[in-house]
């Protein structure tokens, strides 16, 4: 069942089309990626979701068109966590910034502290817990920034190049913890991305490019068209580009997403 | 534009309740006319290292030196050393305030030598450094796309031609094409405009490609430091303090683990195909013999 679909979607910045009759359905609890080059609409995208756009389409979330009556409770349970996360803080130490949106819908302290325990435990967030958000590292923000929308309990997560800044090693942590998360509570996730790297873990990718869908396709059969995605200026995953070089002189037969994998696959 | 760290410490809310360490005792020499490249994991001290370069923050203990500048020098004049070290943050283009990109990559200039009557063509000479000819001069910055965005944000530093140019994750949030492209750009400035650049990224296959030498920071402190074929070469010292390994540099680590074979220095991935490809036929070849 979807829980999102967007149907019809036209948008223009002054005389430039970003979509023209564009349309998207997304299944509950699904992990859906949707990558492109810069400039292939993604942020457009996120921002018409979140409300902060105008546009013209028959948007339905949760059953619900996504209008000016049905905002606030649809914008309730999504939480959208964006590429820079230093235009959202609020408060002066990482716990009040967990805390605020809880404390605004008026939920019991007990329960926020809880809450605070549990995300900060899963992300990892323990030791940071007192430092004032505007004084991490841009790695440190983005992992908060998560935090916070983790913490509302959303039936979607929409992430916007929010693992930008974060090293490659914590990355594939998170990424793995959301698939769990994702799995676990059935949180629909919705993942804007130019790095394909970072779709691993999704159920789903699609790639956009000037407004358009050009690939949709199952994880990870979808990388058969690696070519595609190269030409529209996307960086395929190290090890796809590897295996592609390597069965053009046949030392393997087929595609492998996990570097060990491959080299056992190279040797065996 | 040599840079010398002499015994640098840094940190935060300095000598207060909470004081937050981000650098001890860094001693370093970043070498004139190379690229340099600074990782390590997140909260590692990188980006700080690079405040400091800027005179951006001071250091609360030591010395930094660049080029004919002592930052520790009382009265120091901030105005001429801006003007040969160039600082490009992470995500520059959001610091955009211009309606065009001709007057966006003016502005320095216009502050710097306010009687210079050559603006326009100096404009035009650093977007063709930067790759964008002379008809971006009109169009508002914002209307471009990421890629160029942070190609004019580049040449908006490079029109002061600093010597010492420091970026602070140049590649992050481009595509693969606009990606390439800046590295070409990179390495260019260095070749033909013998700039000295400094960069802070955990992009660290692109950075295998495009540096001479890399530092690797870890809870503000030097792990190892060095031209990139000897840091790169200790695997092990790397994942130990959570810097990033360049994928080809994994891959011939797994190879040399599982068979014993050493690759030898191979600096992309071309390379790492065509060793892997011969290295199999030279074994056929003797297990034939």
């Amino acid at each position: 069942m979807a829980i999102l679909s967007i149907n019809n979607l036209t948008f223009r910045y002054k005389n430039k089309f970003v979509f023209d009759n564009f349309n998207l359905e997304v299944e509950r609890g699904s992990w859906v990626t949707i990558a492109g080059p810069n400039g292939a609409g993604k942020t457009t995208l996120v921002k018409i979701l979140a409300g902060l756009e105008k546009s013209y389409a028959d948007i339905t979330i949760f059953n619900k068109p996504l209008n000016k009556k049905n905002m606030y409770d649809i914008r309730r349970e999504i939480g959208f966590v964006f590429d820079n996360p230093d235009n959202f803080f609020a408060c002066e130490t990482v716990e009040d910034e967990l805390a605020f949106s809880l404390e605004n819908l008026g939920v019991f302290p007990n329960t926020i502290k809880k809450k605070i325990k549990d995300v900060a435990k899963i992300l990892k967030l323990d030791d940071l817990l007192k430092e004032n958000p505007c004084d991490l590292s841009g790695g440190e923000k983005q992992k908060v920034a998560l935090a916070t929308a983790l913490m509302l309990e959303p039936r979607i997560l929409v992430l916007d190049e929010a693992l930008l800044m974060i090293d490659v090693k914590e990355r594939d942590e998170i990424l793995k913890t959301l698939k769990e998360y994702n799995k676990q509570k059935r949180v629909t996730i919705l993942s804007f991305t130019h790095n394909l790297e970072e779709a691993i873990y999704s159920d789903r990718l699609i790639i956009l490019n000037k407004g358009v869908i050009t690939i949709d396709g199952a994880f990870p059969e979808v990388f058969s068209e690696e070519r595609v995605m190269r030409k529209i200026g996307l960086e395929v995953p190290f090890a796809i580009e590897l295996s592609e070089k390597l069965k053009v002189y046949n030392i393997i037969d087929h595609m492998e997403l996990d570097l060990e994998r491959l080299v056992s696959l190279i040797w065996k | 534009m040599e840079v010398i760290f002499k015994d640098v410490s840094f940190s935060y809310n300095y000598k207060m309740e909470n004081e937050k360490v981000a650098l001890k005792n860094i001693n370093l020499c970043f070498e004139s006319n190379l690229i340099h490249g600074i990782i390590g994991p997140i909260g590692s001290g990188k980006s700080t290292m690079l405040e400091l370069m800027n005179g951006i923050s001071l250091p609360t203990k030591g010395e930094i030196i660049i080029g004919k500048y002592n930052l520790n020098k009382k009265n120091f004049n901030f105005n001429k050393f801006r003007y040969d070290v160039g600082l490009v943050y992470q995500f520059p283009e959001k610091q955009f305030f211009c309606n065009t990109v001709g007057e966006e990559v003016a502005f320095a200039e216009k502050i710097f030598s306010p009687k210079n009557k050559n603006i326009k063509s100096k404009v035009i000479k650093v977007l063709k450094m930067v790759g964008l000819d002379e008809s971006y001069i009109s169009r508002s910055p914002f209307s471009l796309n990421g890629g160029e965005k942070r190609r004019v944000a580049i040449a908006s530093v490079l029109i002061s031609n600093p010597k010492l140019l420091i970026m602070d994750e140049p590649t992050i949030g481009l595509d693969n094409n606009s990606k390439k492209r800046l590295m070409r750009m990179l390495k260019k400035l260095k070749t033909m405009y013998s700039k000295t650049i400094i960069i802070v990224t955990h992009d660290v296959d692109m950075l295998y490609e495009i540096v001479d030498n890399v530092v690797v920071l870890n809870k503000g402190e030097v792990v190892v430091e060095g031209n990139k074929l000897n840091v790169f070469a200790n695997v092990e010292l790397l994942e130990k303090n959570k810097a990033p390994v360049p994928n080809v540099v994994k891959v011939e680590k797994m190879i040399y683990d599982k068979t014993g074979i050493d690759l030898g220095y191979l600096p992309d991935m071309n390379s790492l195909v065509r060793a892997i490809k011969e290295t199999k036929e030279e074994l056929e070849v003797v297990s034939y013999e």
